[in-house]
């Protein structure tokens, strides 16, 4: 798949997940194994203190959906992907004054396992919020009609 | 109010409502706070929104993330003996099995409460305690009593 059909794939796969459609987040790059999401600003997000910072709750929930689409981007079908587990850490606070981005890699394809890693900031991608990796599994299954159907050897493979 | 009386009347009234509009991230997921005989419950009510999976259907692994976070959060605020808002530095989550769409529950327990650090586990479960759906641990940075 080229960048441009990740890229419509991509979007049309966060209008199917209904709390990535409530939080309006869209797919603006991707490509092989790689991709930025973009979430717009939303005074519902914040933390705790009311000044003005987003909750460290939304930004796990953009790193393990763009850590996810990175996943789906560097494999060659549409393999079930859940996430084993995801670890961040977080460089400052996010002003929530306009959009904050996250840019994931899926670096690492073993017969198992998935590894991924990626940021997200907002104004300069040099100066991140958060860093974060995540690993997810392979069950060798994707969404078929009627349900789960198991992957041929050839959709297994790298 | 300040914080600290704020949540001095939480726990004296047992009605944590006004401690959760303080966290406009809490209302969004849907958190409510009970008292139990092994402490603090947290509760993530069942919400279409909070799905990220509609085909399994599965919560979003985020918004549990994000409930553990704020467990961890408010959970250290109502046991700390001089309360300070907390700054996450580190969040770290094994999801352990899959979450369906159904009341979430979580716990956390303060592993250490330093000058500076606190360190917090927390476990979530859904039909049973001994069967979570995910676990964590968090590190915050205690800022000045509040």
């Amino acid at each position: 798949m080229d960048s441009k059909e990740l890229l419509v794939q991509g979007n049309n796969f966060l209008q199917v997940l209904p709390h990535c459609k409530k939080l309006g987040m869209k797919v603006i790059t991707a490509s092989k194994g790689q991709a930025t999401i973009e979430l717009p600003y939303n005074p519902e997000i914040l933390g705790m203190d009311s000044q003005g910072y987003v909750h460290g709750g939304i930004l796990t929930t953009m790193m393990d959906t763009v850590c996810g689409f990175a996943v789906t981007a560097a494999l060659p079908a549409q393999e079930f992907c859940p996430t084993l587990d995801l670890r961040m850490d977080h460089m400052r606070r996010a002003n929530a004054k306009g959009s904050i981005f996250a840019w994931a890699q899926c670096y690492k394809i073993t017969r198992s396992i998935c590894f991924t890693r990626g940021y997200a900031y907002q104004d300069d991608p040099d100066d991140p919020i958060v860093h974060c990796v995540a690993t997810f599994v392979r069950s060798g299954k994707a969404w078929g009609k009627g349900g789960f159907v198991k992957l041929g050897a050839e959709d297994l493979l790298l | 109010m300040k914080l600290k009386q704020l949540i001095e009347s939480s726990k004296l009234q047992d009605d944590y409502s006004a401690l959760l509009d303080f966290v406009p991230y809490a209302k969004f997921i849907g958190v409510t706070i009970t008292q139990d005989k092994d402490g603090w419950l947290f509760t993530l009510a069942t919400e279409p929104n909070n799905i990220g999976n509609p085909i399994t259907p599965a919560l979003h692994g985020g918004v549990i993330a994000g409930f553990m976070e704020v467990a961890a959060a408010l959970g250290q605020m109502l046991t700390s003996q001089h309360p300070t808002i907390p700054k996450i530095i580190n969040f770290s989550i094994d999801y352990i099995r899959a979450a369906g769409v159904k009341p979430t529950y979580a716990r956390c327990s303060i592993v250490r409460q330093g000058k500076r650090i606190a360190n917090i586990t927390v476990l979530a479960w859904q039909k049973d305690e001994l069967q979570p759906i995910a676990t964590a641990r968090a590190h915050f940075l205690l800022g000045e009593e509040v």
